[in-house]
């Protein structure tokens, strides 16, 4: 899958959905993620189109590629909290440690086991 | 506009820096690119005396790109249409009890450890994607940049626990825990390792979006009058 013109046109095309959803959810005043709809809207038009064309293939691979990058500036803003991170940091540290790790494990577990009594998962 | 350049150069290359350095060693769970650039960026801004906020206004082209990433996950989970139909129930009750499981134990453990109720309330929306954990956050008393935080630190956590996940479980429900509890973070490290689990991960982390915009808000207003009475 190498980007082409082709996955560079619908990156941009993505770029413009993203913004649209933006827009239709401060005009609505729904505080929700444009992004997630953005992504349901998609979901939408590939079941419409019932298959996945090479260049969305290689625009979303290129993008699914970066996504972790993306997320450096949220993470850095961690600096900007650093008094309330040094004065509870235990706290928040236990917090976090415990809670993703049994989240993780309590809905795979949950969904294992219903796949497995109901047969669905091959 | 130089700023915006520099700034997102800098972080382009501290991005690429720490995914060299995580390849040379074999990418282990304990070395995240995105931990390790984050280190690298503060300890250049710190250096530099630059606020947070002259940064972020001039990285808000990289923070923008989450939007179109995200959408772009709908490519693998419209893949895995067909598995997660058929296993509907069962993906459906995981995201919930997994959810739930989240925000219940991370505010209890909080509030225990003598945590301000402004963290708490920050710390309860932290396991979905970005946009939505700062508007639920906002909504229920807590600080939205704060939450920012604590959804990127469980990206990274998820991203971390994702090979083991891997192991554990089946990759469609390993998927549907990472998503559910570590968003699009935790998403990215499992579509490197397994394009079927990013699939359901990506239906987790959506699915989960939606739950918590509904039902955290109402569930922080009936804790908060039974701690009244």
């Amino acid at each position: 899958m190498k980007a082409t013109a082709g996955s560079a046109a619908v990156v941009v095309a993505f770029v413009l959905l993203a913004i649209a959803c933006e827009m239709l959810l401060a005009a609505l005043h729904v505080p929700f993620s444009s992004a997630v709809l953005g992504l349901l809207v998609l979901l939408g038009v590939l079941l419409a189109r019932r298959r996945i064309d090479p260049p969305v293939d290689g625009a979303a691979h290129v993008l699914l590629t970066w996504f972790p990058l993306l997320f450096v500036p949220s993470a850095v803003g961690a600096m900007a909290y650093a008094n309330v991170l040094a004065h509870s940091w235990l706290g928040i540290l236990v917090a976090l440690l415990v809670s993703t790790p049994l989240g993780v494990a309590v809905a795979a577990t949950v969904g294992t086991r219903i796949a497995r009594r109901l047969g669905t998962d091959s | 506009v130089i700023d915006a350049i520099l700034w997102s150069v800098v972080t382009v290359a501290a991005y690429l820096l720490a995914q060299a350095v995580s390849r040379r060693f074999g990418d282990p769970p304990w070395l995240q690119p995105v931990a390790t650039s984050t280190l690298m960026v503060i300890a250049i801004l710190v250096a530099c005396r630059v606020p947070y906020v002259r940064y972020a206004h001039a990285t808000v082209g990289i923070s923008f790109l989450l939007a179109p990433a995200t959408i772009a996950l709908a490519v693998p989970l419209y893949r895995q249409l067909a598995a997660i139909r058929r296993n509907a129930l069962a993906v459906g009750t995981g995201i919930a009890c997994g959810s739930l499981t989240v925000i219940v134990s991370v505010t209890l453990i909080a509030h225990a450890l003598g945590c301000d109720d402004v963290i708490v309330r920050s710390l309860a929306p932290k396991s979905v994607t970005v946009p939505v954990a700062m508007a639920v956050s906002g909504q229920i008393g807590g600080a939205p940049a704060l939450t920012a935080v604590f959804a990127v630190m469980s990206g990274i956590l998820g991203a971390m626990l994702a090979p083991y996940a891997l192991r554990f479980w089946p990759e469609h429900f390993a998927g549907i825990g990472i998503g559910t509890t570590s968003h699009g973070i935790g998403t990215a490290r499992l579509y490197a390792l397994s394009r079927a689990a990013a699939g359901f991960s990506g239906l987790a982390m959506g699915g989960n979006a939606i739950l918590t915009a509904v039902f955290v808000p109402p569930l922080a207003a009936a804790v908060e009058t039974l701690l009244a009475r």
